[in-house]
């Protein structure tokens, strides 16, 4: 058929996802086979309509899903959303009805049509597919995904591997040797580093700089050099992604990883290897910083901050990954502000710790993110101790600031006197929290369950954080609060035509993605995390580890609730890149009119996902279970 | 008991009546052989066509058909798979301007087909059938007139989806309303459909088509004469 005769039709098929990712020809078909329906507002859809049907598409006009077990909503679609696909394969009973909200005009794709172009198209197979998560993996190829699929990867940048980059000719001392040797060996091969073997196994890591410290030091240059070499030495395997590669010499704070192949030493990537590649940035801004002895300095220097995050974005890196690199930035400023400090006022007058709470402690900064921090103290302070705490932990606090880290709305700051307390104050207030749990108590908890160590004494914030796990873990009644209060807010499952469900001070109505569906999955992984014991605050290793506890998570519930915040996080990175590009005010708030009706349906995916996932662990956690005992 | 009849009803009278005519031209005669439904058949038991033509103007001795388009819709659904489309060879020059409108070159129709064959063609595929369309003067005149069956009447169904509008309208009052294809379907909050040519004008008319039907029957079974009561 002539498409100009209708391009009405063919334009809403192009412009329809999945639709749109076929060919014109698949398109043609799609077309061709349509019929169009119209129902008015007392209308419904219900079982044979359904089941075994086919696929629906709403041309004008607004219907809901209503979930026949218990008739609560399931979804409200409206122009350009479809369904039917989850009932394709299934016959007689339809798992909900379809109500018509409005008069609807509604077009209609029979399910053989759709059959053959499932096969002939793995796009819309994975969008059709009937459980959310495939659908929602499928509507992103991270360029760090570990995925087995050939087609789409190989057209992303950046697929080359570690093994293709690297250099091939790595400079290597015995062990044993002396450090005059090893200088002798680096300065004729014209490298920076050497690695230090016994055997074939790699020992060490000796650097110029080693050296030049070892002379500057009156070291004798005839010890042998694994008295200078360091010991540890971050190595990474051929097949890599040159991403994990840069994300493990942000992490580790390194300049060079030797590569294995089998196990086998097959060459040596340096940052100077990754030069082409932009998001080499974080790794500079992070050594500078390092060596930034400053306050005003590290101030400009975050000024590449946003620029970071958005390299990162566009460079179509996982959420995930973006939000660890720009923790580790987080604890660097902090560090580095904390080493200044104490230069400023001098030492501390007894150990102590600076923790990260929050997003940061869980990894997952974003570049919103306020400050959340606090200070473990060995032991009681004295005045004058007590004083020198407030003016280091003020200092920190100031200057993260002015490093783009806004001060924290709920004032939980270490600046705040109640957040910079001994260890015994800390155990006092977990104990606190868990008996006592009111609203407050509960809020309180919910920043301090995500703690990680940033700076100080180590051994404050691991004996703390054993404390807590043990109290909580077969604290029903702690669990039980937590839950209630962690489910309190429901993902915006009623999705007027978009999201009509906040409003913002211009009364604009607005999604919060934040508040309205990723601090929902993070608060369910804290819940589970805890009652598995997990020591990491990590949403996702707290949702693995309970996956691996029996009785806790399924492994595919893991999975899509794993999927879905990868999606929301996603969705939640692009949004603020767009608004650093158009200079607008960055926040939250997205407006439903800006998501593209491709993300509009893969967040009602999300949202039943995390909805599904809150009534469950109420089941679990809360007194709604155990009434059934 | 005295009985008024209705149009159908009449209808099929003339029906009945030209198959005595000897001037009913042969090649017709078996449509006109074909029995039409009655006021009370249901509309899920009829065919039911949405047909629109492309005119050069509304002047039926003067201006041609340009183009023919329409489909089928069975059991209460738009089937776009049984949609055509046919380009008709103007018997006369083309004034610049209509094809501008009709987005139809002169050098498309050139290449179209022969009117009567056309008319021929769709006559009897609509033959028995309910035709529907968007202001039936238009249509039904140009088939009269190129099928030279003036003296006749065309054993077929007609619907008119404006004046089915008008008479759903009349209890609102409100004079000066649109009646164009594009302003009732924007009253009623279809997309606006930009495409002038006949195939995207009946599919247009059909989808208003079956918005009126569900206002007129909610969910009673439609039947027949109530449509055509209003189609007058």
């Amino acid at each position: 058929m002539d498409q100009s005769l209708l391009p009405n039709i063919y334009d809403f098929i192009a412009h329809t996802y999945p639709f749109s990712q076929l060919n014109t020809l698949e398109q043609d078909a799609v077309a061709t086979a349509i019929k169009i329906s119209y129902h008015s507002v007392d209308d419904e859809l219900n079982d044979e309509n359904l089941t075994g049907a086919g696929l629906y598409m709403i041309r004008a006009g607004i219907v809901e899903e209503i979930n026949k077990s218990d008739n609560s909503l399931r979804a409200r679609l409206s122009v350009g959303d479809s369904f039917g696909y989850t009932q394709i394969d299934k016959e007689g009973e339809s798992d909900y009805k379809v109500i018509f909200v409005e008069n609807t005009l509604l077009y209609f794709i029979p399910k053989q049509v759709l059959q053959f172009l499932l096969l002939k198209n793995q796009a819309v197979g994975n969008y059709f597919n009937s459980k959310e998560w495939v659908r929602l993996s499928s509507s992103h190829q991270y360029i760090d995904e570990q995925t087995q699929s050939t087609g789409l990867s190989s057209t992303l940048q950046n697929e080359k591997t570690v093994g293709q980059t690297c250099e091939r000719d790595v400079t290597t001392v015995e062990d044993g040797s002396s450090i005059v040797h090893a200088a002798q060996v680096i300065d004729s091969s014209d490298t920076e580093v050497a690695l230090v073997t016994k055997e074939r196994d790699i020992v060490g890591i000796v650097s110029k700089s080693d050296i030049s410290h070892a002379v500057a030091t009156g070291i004798s240059l005839n010890d042998p050099v694994s008295s200078i070499m360091s010991p540890e030495v971050v190595k990474i395997d051929a097949d890599k992604t040159l991403i994990s590669a840069l994300e493990l010499m942000i992490m580790h704070n390194v300049k060079c990883l030797p590569v294995l192949n089998n196990g086998i030493l097959t060459g040596i990537l340096t940052t100077h290897n990754l030069m082409q590649n932009t998001q080499l940035q974080s790794v500079y801004l992070l050594q500078e910083i390092n060596i930034t002895h400053s306050a005003d300095k590290l101030v400009s220097l975050s000024k590449q901050h946003a620029e970071i995050f958005r390299t990162l974005v566009e460079s179509n890196i996982q959420p995930h990954t973006i939000q660890r690199v720009m923790s580790r930035i987080a604890d660097s400023f902090t560090t580095q502000l904390l080493r200044i400090g104490e230069d400023l006022y001098g030492k501390p007058p007894f150990p102590y710790a600076w923790i990260a709470a929050g997003s940061l402690a869980r990894n997952e900064l974003q570049f919103l993110s306020d400050q959340d921090n606090a200070m473990i103290l060995q032991q009681e302070p004295n005045e004058e101790e007590a004083l020198y705490f407030q003016k280091l932990a003020s200092f920190v606090c100031q200057s993260l600031e002015q490093c783009g880290y806004p001060l924290c709305n709920g004032n939980y700051m270490a600046s705040n006197e109640r957040w910079r307390v001994s260890y015994s104050r800390w155990t006092e207030y977990f104990n606190e929290w868990t008996t006592n749990t009111d609203k407050e108590a509960i809020l309180n908890s919910q920043v301090f369950l995500d703690i990680r160590y940033i700076f100080g004494d180590q051994k404050l914030v691991t004996r703390l954080l054993e404390h807590l796990r043990n109290t909580i873990r077969e604290n029903k009644r702690f669990l039980a609060s937590l839950c209630t209060a962690s489910c309190s807010v429901l993902p915006p499952l009623g999705t007027f035509r978009q999201f009509v469900l906040t409003r913002d001070g211009k009364n604009n109505a607005f999604l919060n993605i934040k508040k309205q569906a990723i601090n929902l999955i993070v608060e369910l992984g804290r819940l589970y995390g805890l009652s598995a014991g997990c020591s990491s605050s990590d949403t996702y290793q707290r949702l693995e580890a309970a996956a691996n506890t029996k009785g806790l998570l399924k492994k595919d519930e893991f999975r899509e609730l794993a999927e879905a915040y990868t999606f929301l996080n996603g969705v939640r990175c692009n949004h603020q890149v767009t608004s650093i590009k158009e200079k607008t005010e960055m926040s939250n708030n997205i407006d439903p009119k800006k998501l593209s009706q491709f993300e509009r349906n893969h967040l009602r995916d999300a949202f039943r996902i995390i909805a599904r996932h809150q009534a469950g662990a109420k089941f679990r956690f809360t007194s709604g279970g155990m009434g059934l005992f | 008991m005295f009985h008024f009849s209705t149009p159908l009803e009449k209808l099929e009278k003339k029906r009945l009546k030209a198959l005595y005519n000897p001037r009913l031209p042969e090649k017709f005669r078996s449509i006109y052989q074909t029995p039409l439904p009655t006021d009370n058949t249901p509309l899920d038991e009829c065919r039911i066509f949405s047909i629109d033509f492309e005119t050069t103007g509304l002047d039926f001795q003067h201006d041609t058909v340009l183009s023919i388009g329409g489909l089928n819709i069975s059991k209460g659904r738009i089937e776009f798979d049984s949609s055509f489309h046919r380009l008709l060879k103007p018997n006369r020059s083309i004034k610049g301007s209509t094809a501008v409108i009709n987005m139809i070159t002169p050098e498309q129709l050139i290449n179209g087909d022969d009117p009567e064959e056309a008319m021929n063609w769709l006559f009897q595929k609509l033959s028995g059938g309910v035709v529907i369309t968007h202001c039936k003067t238009i249509e039904y005149n140009f088939m009269l007139k190129i099928l030279k069956l003036e003296q006749f009447d065309l054993p077929l169904v007609f619907l008119d989806t404006m004046a089915i509008e008008h008479h759903l309208m009349s209890s609102s009052r409100s004079l000066r309303q649109d009646f164009t294809l594009a302003g009732i379907r924007n009253r009623r909050g279809f997309p606006p459909y930009e495409a002038h040519n006949a195939l995207a004008d009946s599919l247009a008319t059909a989808e208003l088509f079956l918005a009126q039907v569900k206002d007129i029957f909610g969910k009673v079974r439609p039947t027949l004469g109530a449509l055509v009561k209003r189609s007058q």
